[in-house]
This record gives C-alpha cells, structure tokens and sequence, in this order.
C-alpha cells in the first residue's frame, strides 16, 4: 500500500449501541450490552467462538434484526436502518465475493446498485484498485484469485464506497500463518492511512493485540473487559479474561490470600509468596483465591524462602524464547525462558515470581479483586 | 490387477452390458420396424434388420395418420406440445427459482413450515386433484384451454422445482447474501446479479426434469387441454387405438419414435450438463 493522497476517503464516525438485545427465537444471545466507539478507533471484539462477538457485528452492520436497544452511529439512530443507509463497509470471513463477477464488477457493484454514474464508478474502482495494489486483478473472476488476493479485493470492495465505519468479520482466518501476518499489518496500515472508524472480530488473540486501540473481550453475549491491549494484559478482569490473553495462557495456583503482620501473603501448602509489592492485595479480604502469574513473570533463580519449586515435564523450544513446562502439585505452570539455556526434563526449576505484575481473583466468582 | 478386482471389473461390465441390452432392444426393434414396410413386418423377425429400407412410415405418421377422425399425422400434436410445454417449463422453473431463493436464502417468517407444505403437496397422487381442479376450473372458465393446461403444469411442478432450487440455493453461504445486503442490494436484485448467475447448472436441471416431464404428460393434456389443444401424447394414443383394418406398426413406430423424439433429445443434447447439476444439488443438500 502506498501514501497517496488521493486514496479512498475514509469518514470517522462515533458509534453508540445501547442497552443492546439481540434474541434468536427465546434465546437470548446479546442482553443489555452498552459499548462507545470513538471516532477513528479501532475496535476489537474477541472472544471464543460463540461468544456473541459475530452477532454483535452482525447487529451494527444491519444484518440481523434487534430486539431491544439503539445503535447510532455518528449520532444517528440507525437500530432500524437497512445495512446500506449506514455508511458501513464490511469484510467477511468467506470473503463473499460475487463468484459470476470480474474484480472490477465485485468492487463497483454496491455503487452500481447505488445507481452512480458508470464513469465515476469506473475512476473510484481504479482509485481504489491502485491504492490496494490490485490493479492486475481487475479483470479476473474470484475463483482465479488466491486466498489472499481475494481478501485483498474483498477490502477493496469494502473500501470503494467511502464508508465511515469499517467493519470486519474474522478476515483472515480462512489464511495461512504467513499471509494472515502480513494481511494483519496491512490492515494495520490501511488504518492509520484512512483514520476511519473499524471494528474487528476475531477469536485470534495476536489479531487483536496488534492491531486494537481497544480490545473489548466477550463471553456469553457479554463484554468481559474493555480496554486497552495492554491494561488487558496486565491487569485482566477475570479469570476468563486472563486465560484468553497470551500464549501460552496465564497461570493459576489456588490458595489463601492471608496477612502475616500487616504484610499479605499468598498460602498454598507449603508456599509462602510476600505480596506486599502487589497494591490489590493489600485493599483485599482474606480468604480462598486464584493467584495469577504471566510465564514471563517467573525467573529461574536459586533455592530460598518465596520461590516456587517444580519438576519440569517438557520443553517447548520456539526459536527466540522457550517455554519450560513444570509439574507444579497437580498443575501444571508454564514459564517463559531464553532460547539456549533451558533445563532438561526430569530437572528441578526454582523460579522468582515477580509479584508486582501478578493478578488475583476471587476463587469462587473469578473476578478480580 | 490381481483376481478379485479383475472378477469385479467383469461383473461390473456384465451388469452394465445386461442394462444397455435391457434399455436398447425395445428402442431397436421400434427403429427397425418403423423403417419396414407393412409386408416385411408381417414376414420377418421383429429383429431383423429391414431388407427394403423405407421411410414412409414416418412420413405417414407426421402427415397423414389418423387419430381419431382427424387424419393429419402427430404434426398438430407436435406444435401444441411445444406450445404448452415452452410456457409451463419457463413458469414453473422461474416460480421455482423464486421460491427455491427465498426459503433457503432469506429465511422467511414460517419458512420451514410452508415448505414442508409445499413438499406434502408433491407427494399426495395428483389423481386426487383432478376431479375437483376440473371443476373449478370449469367454474372459472379455464377448462379446455391452452392457460388451462400450462397452470396445472406449472402447479404441480412447483414443488419439485422448488426443492431443487431451495436445496441447491442453501449451499450457498450467508455472507454473500450479507455481502450484497450491504452493498444496498434488494431481493430481486440479488436474485439477478449475484443468485441466477451462479444457477446455470441447477437451471439446467430443472429445465430438463421439466421440459421431459411437462412433454411426457398424458392425463393433465387429455383432461385440460381440450381438442384444440391436444398435446402429441393424447394424439399419439389416439392414433394407435384407431383402427382401420390391418395394424399399420409400422407407423405406430414411427409415430412413438416421433413423440420420445423430444426428450430424447433433450436427454443427449444436456447429458453432462445433467449430471453435473444433479451431483452439484446433492452434495449442497
């Protein structure tokens, strides 16, 4: 993709749902779900699959009926609007592109349909072409174009139509590791070249690290936490959330949060942690919770009083980093380490958690406290 | 290849050789006979090859056979079919499509419920409907016409072509539809742009099931149709039950010949186009 100028025009628009309910039959898939987009952002909605996150989008694009609640966008109520009165451009999973039609014919059928000119039609579709570097394509039907290619062109179709809102529905599951990644910062690029409004589903955790200003995490047609990649990361809301960010995944060990002389303290078993450099532990109350420690949280160090002592099981050399796994009582942990210098399994590991960044949640709600 | 495979290709060929002889022989013996004359006929194995070949019959048959008191040969029949069959394929495959559409693809209110309707209505024996459409038909001035006929052909095509369209439509995935819906495509202009265009195999199909059916038909063109326009199959009885001394076979095979023409055609002229919409229809259903 290249700077230019007179690239397609990308509106911002704000985008307001609330008090949204999305019903299938007497199921309720969505109930109650507020959510503020600002003008320009980049919205990522993730969550497992089933999760609401897809019908939400759904929702906002206008492609399935709401059943209670309100959708503005740039402060238009369009809870009812049929999806083309809402200057929205979508991209699918699928791809969707019209099978019996050139790329030229995919790109400026929703103007053609929106009844423009055939000669503007043609300059847009070449503007955006150009932009997208497509141009080689415009005359090939999609069934000759390549997974990616045919994403490319599905953006593009998107894109032609000066829409305020982008919206995209898992685009680039459907591709390999190698091109997702550089599908994945073009679309990043795509973004701060156009400014526009987008928001993006996925269930891929990298997808929505990378690219989100915010990252709204859904479970059960609710919203989890919304914030920012990092506050995600760092301080999740729940287990839930924290299980979900990261890979591999956040560890637990259950236990007692007590206080020994003012000084809270993490118990399980034999294990005494010294949580005074964690300000959440001090404001809380005593009792059963889950401790949380990222794998890049814990250092090898050597035996002494706070250090968690496992047997390691397996060993997972990746390249720039390895992930050791230790047997932990009956859990497993997992713990991030340097490319060479890893132990064998069968090894005894004493690692240093560092306590400061850990989390810790209610052991019963898994809420964090 | 060892034994067993080679003594499954054999069987295989055997069966296959057994079903052509099955299929062939009554199409050879009718061909043969049609081009004999009436002596020869009379004379000779109905599996010989004729001696004196001869294409009076067919002749005979198109121009000049009796059916009835009418003595004109199968022509008039000939054109009465195609001007009912032409008519009722074209509606009951377009209606088809329509509904085929809108069940699979737009998932209508009551949708299921309608189709499962439509579908009992396929399955009940039209003899049932005959009595009571005859009347209402005669009530609304319908009965013994060309529009007479062609409605009840495209009635009782419908169900089937729906199927066909709505099994062949729901592989279709959703996000085309959602694709052309936010590009500010309505129903219709869905349908046309972006569903027909991807239908040709399907369109093939139905035409075909149709047009031999609607062609074939016997007691919807003798009850309907009325002598106007009697379709070529009503002819064709007519013109072997009339008896004028001696059984002329040889023109009764020629006039069958004649009738079978169409769909045989039909059959050869589309044969893969067939096959590949049949298969496309059943792996999407």
């Amino acid at each position: 993709m290249k700077d230019l100028p007179d690239g397609p025009m990308g509106g911002t628009s704000s985008i307001r749902i609330g008090d949204l309910g999305i019903r299938f039959g007497d199921h309720d898939v969505i109930r109650g779900l507020s959510l503020d987009i600002e003008p320009g952002e980049f919205l990522v909605l993730l969550g497992p699959s089933g999760c609401g996150k897809s019908t939400l989008l759904n929702a906002i694009a206008g492609l399935i009926d709401v059943h209670a609640g309100s959708i503005s966008i740039s402060g238009r109520d369009v809870t009812r609007a049929e999806p083309k009165d809402r200057g929205i451009g979508m991209v699918f999973q699928s791809y969707a592109l019209y099978p019996r039609m050139t790329v030229k014919q995919n790109m400026g059928f929703g103007l053609k349909v929106g009844g423009m000119a055939k000669a503007e039609i043609a300059e847009r579709v070449a503007r955006t072409a150009k932009f997208l570097q497509i141009e080689p394509l415009l005359g090939r039907r999609p069934a000759d174009l390549s997974g990616g290619q045919r994403q490319r062109v599905a953006i593009g179709r998107a894109l032609v139509r000066d829409a305020e809102v982008f919206l995209f529905d898992e685009p680039l599951s459907n591709l390999d590791a190698q091109l997702r990644a550089d599908l994945r910062i073009e679309i990043k690029r795509l973004h701060q070249q156009l400014g526009s409004t987008m928001i993006y589903v996925t269930h891929d955790q990298v997808e929505a690290m990378t690219l989100a200003d915010r990252i709204a995490v859904m479970k059960g047609g609710e919203i989890q936490q919304l914030a920012a990649p990092a506050e995600i990361y760092a301080r999740p809301a729940n287990r839930f959330v924290a299980g979900f960010l990261g890979t591999p995944k956040m560890n637990f060990l259950e236990g007692e949060l007590g206080f020994a002389e003012g000084r809270p303290e993490f118990r399980a078993g034999g294990l005494r942690l010294d949580l005074s450099g964690l300000p959440m532990a001090g404001r809380a109350a005593p009792g059963p919770v889950v401790l949380g420690l990222r794998p890049e949280d814990l250092a090898p160090a050597g035996d002494g009083p706070g250090m968690i002592a496992g047997e390691v099981v397996l060993t997972e050399p990746l390249g720039p980093e390895t992930i050791v796994w230790l047997r932990l009582g009956s859990s497993q942990i997992s713990v991030r380490m340097g490319a060479e210098d890893f132990p064998a399994p069968g090894a005894v590991l004493h690692l240093r958690p560092d306590l400061s960044r850990a989390s810790l949640f209610d052991r019963d709600s898994g809420q964090r406290l | 290849m060892d034994r067993s495979r080679l003594i499954g290709r054999a069987g295989l060929w055997l069966f296959v050789a057994l079903t052509g002889v099955f299929f062939l022989l009554p199409l050879y013996v009718m061909l043969v006979t049609s081009l004999k004359t009436m002596p020869e006929v009379r004379d000779s194995s109905i599996f010989a090859l004729p001696k004196a070949l001869t294409f009076a019959p067919w002749a005979e048959a198109w121009l000049h056979a009796c059916s009835g008191r009418v003595c004109e040969g199968l022509r008039t029949g000939f054109w009465n079919s195609v001007v009912i069959t032409v008519p009722s394929v074209v509606l009951s495959v377009a209606i088809g499509a329509v509904n085929g559409y809108a069940l699979a693809l737009w998932r209508a209110r009551y949708a299921e419920a309608m189709f499962a309707i439509m579908l009992v209505g396929a399955f009940i024996p039209y003899q049932l409907f005959i009595y009571p459409l005859a009347l209402s038909f005669a009530s609304a001035g319908l009965s013994n016409s060309l529009a007479g006929v062609v409605i009840v052909h495209v009635i009782f095509g419908m169900p089937v072509t729906t199927l066909i369209f709505r099994n062949y439509y729901s592989g279709i995935p959703a996000d085309l539809m959602n694709a052309a819906r936010v590009d500010g495509a309505g129903f219709w202009r869905i349908l046309g742009s972006v569903i027909l265009p991807m239908s040709t195999p399907i369109i093939v199909v139905a035409v075909i099931l149709q047009a031999t059916g609607i062609w074939n038909d016997y007691l919807f063109g003798l009850i309907f149709a009325g002598r106007d326009h009697q379709p070529m199959t009503v002819q064709l009885i007519g013109l072997v039950n009339t008896r004028m001394g001696e059984r002329p076979y040889n023109v009764h095979m020629a006039a069958t010949l004649l009738t079978a023409l169409v769909p045989l055609a039909i059959y050869l002229l589309s044969g893969r186009w067939f096959v590949r919409g049949i298969a496309a229809g059943a792996v999407k259903g």
